[in-house]
C-alpha cells in the first residue's frame, strides 16, 4: 500500500489533494480577478510559481521564520492603501491581503489543518469579491468551489490518516464521489439558507462619492455643470410589482422641481398650490420594494394616485415624501397610479408666478431662440417647438465631456449640444418659461427591466431620470414632454445585461426579500398559497405563464425542505437512541442491535462475555435444534462476536476512548457479523 | 459453582501443581485462591470428610505459606488459638509463647463448636491482623489468612457464629461431595496426607504480599464497573425479602475479588462478570433474610440474589 512507485491505474492522494486544492485556490483568485487590484493577482501569480516549483523540483521549504516575516511585510503593502471610509475600498483591500495570504500558505507544510485555512481563505475571498462585485458569475464560482471543497474534506481525511496513501484509480473515483455526495447533501442546507438567512446587501448599496465623475441615481435636486461626466451605476434602485406597461409611459414620478436659480433645480415648499387631479384612466397598483436607503420621496408610476405605507406625507400633484427619511433600510409600499401623460389638477388655478420665474436677466439669447420658434403658437403647438427643437441630430444625448462652466445651460445650447437627460430637461423648461408656458421638472426614474419570471421592474439607478411638464391651458392639465433623446436615455444602455438566469434569482431573491420584510404575513400567506397551487396542479404550470416559474421553484423548495426535515429527524432519532453517548457507547448499541437481528438477545444482566458464552452454549436460543449448519452458524457468529467484545472491552471497561484506527477495527468487525449469513 | 478459564501463569502453576489431589475441586481451590490473593478469610461449610482439610493444608502448601492448625472445642480457650505468656522461673520473667494464630495460614476446624468468647478472641485477631495479649501486642504474621470449617448439619453442642461475625469472611463456600469419577480416583489413590507434604511452593508468603499489591494496583476498575456494584449492594438493601441488605465492607470485597477475578483471567481491567463470578460465596452470607431462622446462605438468601443478579443491568 505504501510502496513509493505508483502503480498503473493509481493515483497518490498526497497529489491528488494538491491539484484538488490549487484548484480550489485558482478559482477563488480568478473570481477576485476583476475586484482585486492586478498588482496582487501578479504577486499572487508570482508566489503561486514559485511554490509549484519548489514543490515539482523537490527544494527545501523556506523556514516557517522566513515565511513569517515575508507575510507580514507583504501583508502590510497590501493594506497600504486602505481607505478605511470606503466600504468597497475596504473590501476589496482585505481581499487582496486573503488573496496574497493564500499565496503564502503554498510555502507551508501539508498538513490537514492548512488545507483547511487555505479552503477557508479560498472561500473568505470568493465572499470579498461577491460583496463589492456582485454578479451572475459568482454563482457559478461558488457552486464550483463548494463541490471542491466537498471532494477536498474526503481528501484531506484521507491524508490525515496516511498520508503518503496511493490508491487505485477506482478507489480515488469513489472516494471523490463521496466528496461530491457531501457537496450534494449540503445544499439543500444552502438552499435553506439562502431562504432563511438575511443578507447584507446594505454593503453594497452605498452610495460613492468622486471628484470629476459621479454615477447616475435620483437626487432631489438637479443641478447643471457639477460633474464632467456621469457614470451609469448598475445598482438596483428599486423593484416595482406590477402588470406590464406600455414602455413609453414607463416613467416613475419622484418629485417636482419648479424653482430655477440658473444653475440649480428645486422643489420649493411654500407659495405652490399642490393638490389632487383628476383619476382619468385606470388605476395601476405597484407593489414596491426599495433597496437601503435613505429614501426621501415615495417612487411610483407617473401620476401617483395613492401610497399606501407609513410615513407618507402627500403634498399633492403627485409628490409623496417619506417623513422618516432618517431610516436607511429597505422601504416597501403599494403605490395606486393612474397611468397617463397628463395631469389635470381639480383646482386649474396654478401659481403662474411659480410655473414661470426665472432669474432676472436670465439669457436674453436663448429668450429670443424661444421667442422665435414658438411665436403665435398655442401651448401644446409650443412644446411641440421647443421639442422638435432640441432633438437630434443637432442635440445629442451624452454623460461625458458634459458642460463645465459658469453657465453650462449656454454652453449645452450654442456649442456643445451634447448632455444628459438634466441637460435637455432644464432646456427645455427655460424655453418653456420664456414663451409663457408654465413648466417644471419631475425627477425620477425611466424605465427598467421586466422580469417576467417575477412579474416586476427591476429599475436601476441608471435609469434616474429628469423630464419636463409643461402646463397646456386649453386642456387644463399638466402635460408630459421628455425632450431627451430616448433611445439613448438611462438604463436602454445598461438594458443586455440581463438574461433568463440572473431574471430567475433576482425574482427569487425579491420574494425572499418581500417575505422576510413584510411582517403582517399577508405575502407570506400568499406565498404558501402560491406553493399549494402549484403542487395542485403541477402538469399545468409548464411555461404558460413564467409567473408560475417562481411557483416551481417553491415546489422545488418544498421538496428540499421536506427532505432536509426527513434528514433532521432521522439524525434526532438516531441521536434518541444513541442518547449523548461517545463512540463506544454508538458501538456497543450497533453491535447489540445486530446480534439482535441475528436472534441473539443480550439479556440487559448478562455481562458482554457471558453473553457470548451464552451464545455459544446456545442457552439463549432454541433454534439450534440439532441442525449441524445451523449449530456452525451460531458458532462462527459466537467467535466474530467474541473477537468483537475482547476487542470492545480493552476500551470500554478500561474507561479508554476508542482511537479511530481501533473504531474502524471495530465497526469493520461489527461489518462482519452484519454481513455474516 | 461460577467457574471460568483461568490464563494467570502463577494461578496455573498452582492449579498444575495441585492436580494429582484435587480430584474436582477446582472451583473450591480457585476460591481459596481468591481469599489468599485478596487478603480475605474463608468459611468453608460442609459435611466432614470432604476434604476441607486436605484442601486447607495444600494450600498452604503451594503458596508457601506457614500452617497451623486449631480444633474448637467447647472447652477451647481464647489463650489456646492466640498463645499465652508463661513464667519461666530460670528467667525470672513472663516469655510469650505464641499459639497457633501465629502462621500464615491457620485451619480453624469446626469454628461453630468453639464458644464464643473463643470465637470472639479469633474474629477479631481476622479482624485486626494482630492479638493482645495481657496488654502487649502482637502483629501476626503476613500474610495472614483463615480457613474456618463447619458442619452445617450438627447443632447439638454448637455455638452459630453471630451474624456481625459472619461479615468477617469473605467467602462461604461449600465444597459439595465429588463427582462419581472423582470419587472414584480418590478411592484409587487413596489418603495422600503424606504426599501433601512433599508438595514443592510455587510461591512464598513474601510473593502472595506483593502479588496482593500488583493485584489492587494494576487491574483497572472503570466506573461503570463501581456502578454496577452499587446498583447490586443497593438492590439488596431494597429488597423486600432481605432486612439486612450488603455493606460498604461487602461492596470492597466484592470489588476486590472482582480484581482477583480479571487478574486470574490474565485481564487488566474489571467486567461485570468478574463481579457477579463469586457473587453467591460473597454476598449470600452477608445477607439476613426476614422471617429466616438462621443468618447465612440460607436458600432464600441465595434466590434473592440470584434475582438480583438477573435483573442488575450489567452495562449500565
Amino acid at each position: 500500500m505504501n510502496d513509493a512507485a505508483p502503480r498503473r491505474n493509481s493515483v497518490r492522494v498526497d497529489a491528488l489533494l494538491g491539484a484538488n486544492t490549487a484548484a480550489c485556490i485558482l478559482i477563488s483568485v480568478l473570481a477576485c480577478s476583476s475586484t482585486v487590484a492586478p498588482s496582487r493577482i501578479g504577486m499572487f501569480m508570482a508566489l503561486f510559481v514559485l511554490a509549484s516549483a519548489l514543490d515539482v523540483f523537490r527544494l527545501r521549504r523556506p523556514p516557517r521564520l522566513v515565511i513569517n516575516i515575508i507575510s507580514v511585510g507583504l501583508l502590510i503593502w497590501a493594506v497600504r492603501s486602505l481607505r478605511y471610509r470606503d466600504v468597497d475600498n475596504v473590501i476589496t483591500t482585505f481581499t487582496g491581503a486573503i488573496v496574497l495570504l493564500l499565496g503564502i500558505k503554498l510555502f507551508e507544510e501539508k498538513s490537514g489543518r492548512n488545507y483547511v485555512q487555505i479552503l477557508g481563505l479560498s472561500l473568505l475571498a470568493l465572499l470579498g469579491a461577491a460583496v463589492v462585485a456582485y454578479d451572475e458569475s459568482m454563482i457559478y464560482y461558488y457552486f464550483l468551489l463548494s463541490l471542491l471543497s466537498g471532494i477536498e474534506f474526503v481528501l484531506i481525511s484521507w491524508h490525515e490518516r496516511q498520508p503518503r496513501a496511493v490508491l487505485p484509480a477506482r478507489a480515488a473515483l469513489r472516494a471523490m464521489g463521496g466528496g461530491v455526495a457531501i457537496w450534494a447533501a449540503m445544499l439543500p442546507i444552502c438552499l435553506a439558507f439562502f431562504f432563511l438567512a438575511p443578507r447584507p446587501q446594505a454593503m453594497t448599496q452605498l452610495s460613492q462619492a468622486g471628484g470629476d465623475s459621479t454615477f447616475s441615481g435620483f437626487s432631489d435636486h438637479v443641478t447643471l455643470g457639477s460633474v464632467k461626466e456621469i457614470q451609469l451605476s448598475d445598482k438596483i434602485a428599486y423593484r416595482a410589482e406590477t402588470q406590464m406597461i406600455q414602455p413609453d409611459m414607463l416613467y416613475w414620478r419622484g418629485m417636482t422641481l419648479e424653482a430655477f436659480n440658473g444653475l440649480t433645480w428645486r422643489q420649493i415648499q411654500r407659495n405652490v398650490y399642490r393638490g389632487p387631479f383628476r383619476p382619468d384612466g385606470a388605476a395601476v397598483t405597484q407593489k414596491i420594494l426599495m433597496e437601503p436607503g435613505h429614501h426621501r420621496v415615495y417612487f411610483a408610476l407617473d401620476k401617483p394616485l395613492r401610497v399606501e405605507s407609513e410615513n407618507v406625507f402627500m403634498i399633492g400633484d403627485g409628490n409623496f415624501l417619506n417623513t422618516n427619511s432618517r431610516g436607511s433600510g429597505r422601504l416597501d409600499y403599494t403605490a395606486i397610479s393612474i397611468v397617463s401623460p397628463s395631469m389635470t389638477p381639480l383646482n386649474p388655478d396654478i401659481n403662474r408666478r411659480v410655473y414661470l420665474g426665472l432669474p432676472e436677466g436670465f439669457m436674453p439669447d436663448i429668450e429670443k431662440i424661444a421667442a422665435g420658434i414658438t411665436y403665435g403658437k398655442s401651448d401644446r403647438e409650443k412644446a411641440d417647438a421647443i421639442m422638435a427643437y432640441l432633438a437630434p441630430p443637432a442635440f445629442a444625448y451624452s454623460l461625458d465631456d458634459l458642460p463645465v462652466s459658469e453657465n453650462p445651460l449656454a454652453e449645452f445650447i450654442f456649442s456643445s449640444r451634447k448632455g444628459n437627460c438634466e441637460f435637455f430637461a432644464t432646456a427645455m423648461a427655460v424655453m418653456l418659461r420664456f414663451a409663457g408656458v408654465p413648466s417644471r421638472l419631475v425627477a425620477g426614474y425611466m424605465g427598467g427591466e421586466y422580469n417576467a419570471s417575477g412579474g416586476y421592474y427591476i429599475v436601476s439607478q441608471a435609469d434616474a431620470h429628469v423630464w419636463v411638464e409643461a402646463w397646456n391651458g386649453e386642456s387644463q392639465s399638466w402635460e408630459r414632454h421628455d425632450p431627451t433623446p430616448s433611445a439613448a436615455s438611462g438604463g436602454r444602455v445598461a438594458a443586455a445585461k440581463y438574461n433568463f438566469m440572473s431574471f430567475y434569482i433576482d425574482a427569487i431573491n425579491f420574494r425572499v426579500s418581500r417575505l422576510f420584510l413584510d411582517y403582517d404575513g399577508e405575502s407570506r400567506w400568499e406565498a404558501i398559497d402560491g406553493f399549494r397551487r402549484a403542487l395542485g396542479n403541477s402538469g399545468s404550470f409548464l411555461m404558460e405563464n413564467k409567473g408560475e416559474i417562481f411557483l416551481s421553484l417553491g415546489k422545488i423548495a418544498a421538496f428540499f425542505a421536506s427532505a432536509l426535515a426527513a434528514f433532521f429527524l432521522f439524525a434526532a432519532a438516531k441521536k434518541l437512541r444513541h442518547g449523548t453517548k461517545n463512540s463506544e457507547m454508538a458501538l456497543l448499541d450497533d453491535f447489540l442491535r445486530i446480534m439482535k437481528r441475528k436472534g441473539y438477545g443480550k439479556k440487559t444482566c448478562d455481562g458482554l462475555e457471558e453473553f457470548v458464552s451464552s451464545i455459544e452454549s446456545g442457552n439463549l436460543v432454541l433454534l439450534s435444534a440439532g441442525k449441524p449448519e445451523e449449530r456452525r452458524e451460531r458458532d462462527e457468529i459466537a467467535a466474530l462476536a467474541r473477537a468483537f467484545v475482547l476487542r470492545f472491552e480493552e476500551f470500554y471497561f478500561r474507561d479508554v476512548s476508542i482511537d479511530r484506527d481501533s473504531e474502524t477495527e471495530l465497526r469493520s468487525m461489527l461489518e462482519k457479523i452484519k454481513k455474516y449469513a | 459453582m461460577y467457574s471460568f478459564d483461568v490464563k494467570n501463569e502463577t494461578v496455573l502453576a498452582i492449579i498444575r501443581r495441585l492436580s494429582p489431589f484435587l480430584h474436582g475441586k477446582n472451583d473450591a481451590l480457585l476460591r481459596v485462591l481468591v481469599c489468599a490473593f485478596s487478603g480475605g478469610h474463608l468459611l468453608l461449610e460442609d459435611l466432614p470428610g470432604l476434604g476441607k482439610t486436605t484442601m486447607a493444608i495444600a494450600a498452604a502448601r503451594v503458596l508457601g505459606l506457614r500452617f497451623g492448625r486449631v480444633q474448637c472445642t467447647n472447652d477451647l480457650l481464647p489463650t489456646d488459638v492466640t498463645g499465652l505468656n508463661i513464667f519461666k522461673a530460670e528467667k525470672g520473667a513472663f516469655q510469650f509463647h505464641p499459639g497457633p494464630i501465629f502462621n500464615n495460614l491457620v485451619l480453624v476446624d469446626e469454628i461453630n463448636r468453639a464458644t464464643p468468647k473463643t470465637q470472639s478472641a479469633l474474629l477479631e485477631a481476622m479482624g485486626e491482623e494482630q492479638v493482645t495479649i495481657d496488654g502487649s501486642t502482637y502483629r501476626l504474621a503476613m500474610p495472614f489468612m483463615v480457613i474456618a470449617t463447619q458442619n452445617p448439619i450438627e447443632h447439638s453442642g454448637t455455638f452459630p457464629l453471630p451474624e456481625s461475625q459472619m461479615d468477617r469472611f469473605m467467602m462461604r463456600v461449600s465444597i459439595g461431595y465429588p463427582d462419581r469419577d472423582s470419587e472414584i480416583n480418590i478411592l484409587k489413590a487413596g489418603s495422600q496426607r503424606e504426599s501433601i507434604d512433599g508438595i514443592v511452593p510455587v510461591l512464598s508468603p513474601e510473593a502472595v504480599i506483593s502479588l496482593r499489591k500488583a493485584i489492587e494496583l494494576e487491574t483497572a476498575v472503570s466506573d461503570k464497573i463501581l456502578d454496577y456494584i452499587m446498583t447490586i449492594t443497593e438492590m439488596t438493601r431494597n429488597h423486600p425479602q432481605i432486612t439486612a441488605g450488603i455493606s460498604t465492607r461487602g461492596a470492597m470485597v466484592l470489588l476486590s475479588c472482582a480484581r482477583c477475578a480479571a487478574w486470574m483471567q490474565g485481564r487488566a481491567f474489571v467486567i461485570p462478570e468478574d463481579v457477579k463470578a463469586f457473587a453467591p460465596e460473597i454476598l449470600a452470607h452477608r445477607m439476613q433474610m426476614r422471617g429466616a431462622a438462621r443468618s447465612g446462605s440460607s436458600p432464600e438468601a441465595l434466590e434473592a440474589l440470584s434475582s438480583i443478579l438477573s435483573e442488575a443491568p450489567a452495562l449500565g
